[in-house]
Order: structure tokens, then sequence, then C-alpha cells
């Protein structure tokens, strides 16, 4: 085969373009420490990247979601844990009232703290944060619990609904992010009513005294259970709260991980290559520079 | 006296030779020149009897070294290089949009659903659904800037194909006049060998604007015409190629040929850069912009149809949040003037229901109809993106078989057409050897001539 001046320099030519091109391909690697630099490197690897970032990104807005609900939780727990407290205490304060051998002074005494209680449960419930009703349900802007003192005994209804609001925790999984009144109370407002006529009663005593109070002790101790009842299931549903957060974190990781094995460049093999690819580089200049000095026929005559 | 004459025609002979030699030597970093070499034949004129020795040497022809074959499979090396080159620069362009962190759609659905769960804690919050508007403001400007950003791709594109017409039309005009030169020096007897080189380098030039059909005819004229045989040049009318007028539109790669006052269209496959362009334009831009507006379409009208069945703060049915105009949904998509209090989260009519929401933050797992077919929003996206991948990679790949195949071309057609210094040289020491030779040989016949003049 004839060799001619351009095809030595033209071949000599593109293999140190095909070294540069490799030297700068790896540089980027190294650079971005990813593998995948554009879609075209690997396009099945930059779907699946594609892919697990989406996991990714929900796993990491479905944990913000469960710590989102879980504040709401820790409030709703304060809350009924007081108003579980407040139970007892009329319970108790209602026993003893009840027993015979009270004096005038104390029974008084008696009064003003049970209405005093009666005042705490109703603002319990009424309670607001953010401007809006925790209690009642979807209707925020109405009172869970609406008192009528205008009517003798004082009536009481439910001012919001029973409606609960859900939060998305996980792919297909949502969280009920509200209590409600009507929850709490499993319906009944008993608690209130016959609390209103112990008091009623304790200011005027009847002979049906032992029966009204005794009335207000098994609701007293009946709302002290559906509360703790509420409270129980507040707990289950932080614990599975929990878990699902733990799952979240889990399934994370794991993308993080097959992100990495896809996408995260060995440093050693680049290096490797980067080192290969400057020796090419290095012989293919040695060779043209050498053979480009080297004395032609030209040089003899 | 026939031994002067002898040595004189060697003495001429190898002058002209060496250069031709020094020609080469001359052009051997020109690119397309092809080499000459010097064709010696013996003269021998005859009638001089049992002793006659010939009558020296002559040059026969000045041959210029080539070889069709290699020359056409050059072009056409050239043609299908060009034509990967630009369509691979083409993909690049998409995929670099595509792969802009600020325009990735993914990242916008994930704010937008992110902000839609979020108000599922406190649907009545104005905070919340604030932050709902300005994430879908923020999707949609995702969706306007993927779009300009292709449009611009595009448009580039269209320069370039005005560019390639724009200099297709200057070198047929050339081509023609090389011919019409080649035709008039070699009726003449004229040497037209540079003349065939600007020619080969004219129709490589020209190849990388369209596909070339050459037929080179004895004289070493060409006619030129399309891939699928319509004329170009032929004799002396050139075709001129333009833009179809009558198509019009911002991305036209209609053209039309108009040859000997009649306009025709320029059938496919057009090779080259036009064809890579037009093929560009039809395979992959308007496809994946039309995917493109259908998951635009596909989101916003699922969006609004979802908030239509709730109500907002004010207890009235759900406005839209989105808006488009239908001819181009992905670049005009915005939102409508809907005021965070009107975004209707509440399913069941209560201020603090935030069923709607969840409905819409749901639409990130759900298949949703996309262009006529029910897909996940993400998953529609992640598709586009791996098509782009798939078909930047194989237009990589075109390329370097293209690159691998025109280096080969050009090595085979230098083989036989470039210059090596060392042949040259050794050349012209052969011819200075000769050259000397036969200047001994006249003044050796000058001493004998001498010794018989003073025998006298």
């Amino acid at each position: 085969m004839r060799v001619t001046d351009s095809q030595f320099s033209s071949m000599m030519t593109r293999a140190m373009m095909g070294s540069n091109v490799e030297i700068n391909r790896v540089a980027e690697q190294i650079a971005t420490g990813n593998k995948i630099n554009s879609l075209s490197d690997d396009p099945s690897g930059s779907m699946k990247l594609l892919g697990l970032d989406k996991t990714i990104s929900s796993a990491e807005q479905y944990s913000r979601n469960i710590a989102d609900v879980q504040s709401k939780y820790t409030e709703y727990e304060t809350y009924l844990m007081s108003f579980n407290d407040l139970t007892l205490e009329v319970h108790d304060l209602l026993l003893q009232a009840n027993n015979a051998t009270v004096s005038e002074e104390s029974s008084a005494g008696i009064i003003a703290e049970l209405e005093s209680l009666r005042e705490q449960a109703i603002n319990t419930f009424n309670k607001k944060s953010d401007g809006v009703y925790l209690f009642s349900g979807t209707d925020v802007y109405s009172q869970a619990l609406v008192v009528d003192d205008s009517t003798t005994p004082i009536t009481y209804s439910f001012g919001g609904n029973a409606d609960h609001r859900s939060t998305k925790v996980s792919e297909d999984g949502t969280m009920n992010n509200n209590f409600t009144a009507e929850e709490v109370l499993q319906g009944s407002l008993d608690f209130f009513t016959t609390l209103d006529a112990a008091i009623a009663e304790l200011k005027k005593p009847t002979a049906d005294k032992n029966d009204i109070l005794g009335a207000a002790i098994d609701s007293a101790d009946a709302t002290q259970k559906s509360a703790l009842n509420t409270v129980t299931i507040l707990g289950a549903n932080f614990n599975s709260l929990d878990r699902m957060a733990v799952n979240n974190a889990d399934v994370a990781l794991y993308a993080e991980t097959v992100k990495t094995d896809i996408n995260a460049l060995d440093y050693a093999e680049a290096s490797v290559r980067l080192t290969q690819s400057m020796t090419t580089l290095q012989a293919s200049q040695t060779v043209f520079s050498t053979v480009m000095n080297s004395s032609s026929l030209f040089d003899l005559m | 006296m026939s031994m002067y004459n002898i040595g004189l025609s060697g003495l001429m002979a190898n002058q002209i030779a060496m250069n031709v030699t020094a020609q080469n030597t001359a052009n051997m970093t020109v690119s397309g020149y092809t080499r000459k070499v010097v064709d010696q034949a013996t003269v021998v004129y005859g009638g001089s009897g049992n002793y006659g020795a010939g009558d020296g040497v002559t040059v026969a022809s000045i041959r210029r070294v080539s070889d069709q074959a290699a020359i056409n499979r050059l072009r056409a090396a050239g043609e299908d290089m060009q034509y990967s080159q630009t369509y691979m620069v083409g993909m690049q362009g998409i995929e670099n949009v595509l792969g802009m962190e600020g325009l990735n759609l993914s990242t916008g659905f994930d704010d937008f659903f992110a902000s839609l769960d979020e108000a599922t804690l406190s649907p009545e919050s104005l905070v919340y659904r604030n932050q709902v508007l300005a994430n879908a403001k923020s999707l949609a400007s995702r969706f306007n800037g993927t779009m300009s950003q292709i449009e611009n791709e595009l448009s580039t594109l269209m320069r370039s194909q005005d560019q390639a017409i724009e200099s297709l039309n200057s070198q047929l005009e050339n081509v023609a006049k090389l011919n019409e030169q080649i035709r008039t020096a070699s009726g003449q007897g004229q040497d037209i060998a540079s003349l065939q080189d600007a020619l080969d380098l004219q129709l490589n030039e020209l190849s990388k604007s369209i596909g070339l059909n050459v037929l080179t005819k004895d004289d070493g004229t060409v006619e030129l015409s399309t891939k699928s045989g319509q004329p170009l040049v032929s004799g002396q009318s050139v075709a001129q190629v333009s833009l179809d007028a009558s198509v019009g539109g911002a991305y036209n790669t209609d053209l039309v040929l108009n040859f000997n006052g009649q306009s025709v269209a320029l059938n496919d496959p057009k090779g080259g850069a036009l064809g890579a362009i037009a093929d560009l334009k039809n395979d992959q831009y308007l496809p994946m912009m039309d995917d493109i507006n259908d998951i635009a379409k596909g989101f916003a009208d699922e969006v609004n149809a979802i908030l239509a069945g709730g109500k907002d703060l004010n207890g009235d049915a759900g406005k839209d949040l989105f808006t488009y105009d239908s001819n181009n949904p992905a670049s005009s998509l915005s939102l409508t003037d809907i005021t965070a209090e009107e975004l209707a989260f509440s399913e069941t009519g209560s201020v603090g229901d935030g069923g709607i929401a969840t409905a819409l933050a749901e639409l990130a797992n759900k298949p949703i109809m996309i262009g006529g077919s029910q897909q996940n929003l993400y998953d529609a996206y992640a598709q586009i993106n791996g098509y782009v991948g798939i078909a930047t990679q194989q237009a990589q790949n075109n390329f370097n078989t293209a690159s691998i195949s025109i280096s080969e071309a050009q090595t085979a057609r230098d083989s036989i057409s470039a210059v090596s210094s060392d042949e040259e040289a050794a050349n012209l020491m052969m011819y200075m050897n000769a050259y000397q030779a036969n200047m001994k040989v006249i003044s050796t016949a000058s001493q004998m001539f001498d010794t018989v003049l003073n025998s006298f």
C-alpha cells in the first residue's frame, strides 16, 4: 500500500483526537463523580435514575407528611390527656360530694371546682390552633361544642362535623390528621348535661341527690374511658406512623444505594482509564513528532 | 546528429518530469490535490535501416492519478458524515434541554404534589394554598421553559437549513461554471487536471448539503441529480433550491426545486445536512414536542376536572387552576386568575375538608389520560427522556461509524492520489540523474563532433 504524507498526519491527528475525547469524558466523570452525565451516556440507566429520584423524593415527602401529622397528633394528645385528667377529677369530686358528711363550706368549694372544670372541658373541645377549631372535624370555623346557656338547663350540641382530614403518608396509604369532639365523646354530651344537673343538685340538694350525682359519676367514668380510648387510637396511629417513617427511610436509602450502583463513578477505574488515555495520547504525540522531525529523502539530497 | 537529438529529448523529457515532481511537491499539503505522474514513451520514427537506435524519448502524457470509485466513495462518506453530524448535534440539543435541572418536569411535579400533600394538613390555610399556587406556577414555567428551549434549538436548525440552502445554490452554480470551463478547456486540448480537482472538491462540499447522484461524462464534466433522481445540474441548466413558500410556518422543511422554469417538490430522501434537518424535525423534534404538549394538556385538564368537583373556601364550585392555548399547550400553560381562596380543595363543602387536595395529590401515582392513552405523568416524562437518550446514543454511534467510514474513504483516496514526499524525492533524484546522464550524452556527442573536426 502506498502511504502518503497526508495519510500519516490525518491518521495521527485522528488518533490524538480520539485520546483527547476519552480524556475529556473521563475528566467530566471525575469532575461530577457520575458515570452518567447525559441521557445518551446510558439511556436505560438515565430512565432508572429518573424513577429512583421520584421514589426518593416521594419517600422524603411522605416522611415530611408523617412528621407533620405526628406534630398534630402531639397537639391533640396534650388536649386529650388534659381532658382525661379533668374527667378523673370530676369523677373524684362528685364521689366526694356524694358523701353525706360533706360540710356546706366544702360543698361550695366542690361546686366552684366542678364549675371551673366544666369550663375547662368546654374550652378544651373549643381549642383553636392557627385560627381554626381543632375538634370540629372539617367544619373548622365552627365551634366544636356549642353551649346554649339561654335555656335551663343549659343545652349542648356538636357544632362542627365528625369528618376526618387525611394526609398521604405512603404510596397508597393515608392517615387521619384530626380528631373530632364527637369521636372523643362517642357522640354523647351526657358528660356536660349530667354534670350541670349534679352542680344544680349540689347547690340545692333534693331527695334525688344520690341518683343525680350517681348518673354524673357514671357519665364522667364513661367519658374518661372514651377519651382514653381516643388517646389509645392516637397512640396506635402514632406508632404506625413511626413504622411508616422507618419504611420510607428504608425505601429512600435503598433507592439511593441503587442510584449509587448505577451512577457513582469508580474513581480507581476512572483514574486507570485516564492514565491509559494519557499514555496513548503521549505515545501518539511522540510518534507524530518523531516521524515529522525525522529526515525525509529530501534531506539526503 | 541523432545522438544530440536523442540526448536532447531525454533532457527535455526529464525536465518535464522534474517540473511535475516540483508541482507535486509544491502541492503536497493542498487538500484535494491529485498527484500527477509523467508517462514517458520511446520515440521510434523508423526508416533508419538496420542500425537505427531510435529517436529518443517523449512525454506521452502527464497523468492525474485518480480512481473514480475512491472519489465517489469519499463523497458518499462525506455526505453521510455531514448527515450524521447534523443529526447528532440536533439530538444533543434536545438532550441538553432535558438535562437542564431548572427545566426538569419531574422535579416540578414533585414540588407541586408535595405542596398539595402539605395542604391536606390544613386545607383551609391560605399559607398552604398560596404554596400550591406558587408551585403550580413554577411547574407551568418549567413546561414553558422546556418548550421554548426546544423551539430555540429548532429555530437554530432552521437557520442552518437556510444557510445550507444558500450554499447549496451557490455550489450548484459553481459546479455549472466548472463544467463549462472543463468543457472549453478539454475542447481546446488544455490540461484540465486542476479543474477536475476543483470539481471533486466542490462536489464533496455540495454533498454535505444534499445527497448527490453524479454522472461523469467523457469530457470530464458532470451531471448532478438528487438521490431520488431529480436533476440539479445538467448541461447549462442549474437548479435553484428554495423553501416551499406555500407550506409556510416557522419550521418549514419542505423544499422546492426550480429547474428549467419548472418548480417541483424536492423528494425524499434528501441526504446531507438538509436531509438531517428535515428528519430531525419530523422524527424527533415535532413528536417530542407533541408528547410534552400531551403531558401538559393531560395534566392541566385532569387537575381542572378534579377541582371542578370541589368547593372553595367561599363554598363556590371549583374554578380552573390551569389554562392553555390548545394549539401549544406546553408553551402556553399558565395559571388562571384563581386566588388562593378559590382553590376548591373541599370535597364536602366544609372549609376544613381536603378531599380534593388529596385527590389531586394522588395524580402523582395514578395513570391519567395523556395523548389518548392512560399513562402516569412521571412515566410519560421518563419515556420521553429514555427515548431521547436512546436516539442521541444512536445518533452518536452513527456519527462514529460515519467518521470511521470517511477516514477510511479518505485513506483510500489519499493512498491513490495524495503526494508522498519520499516518493517525490526519489523521483527527483531519478529524473535528475537521468537529466545529468543525458547532458553527458550531449557532451559526449559534442566531443565526438570535436574529434571529427580536429582530425582535419
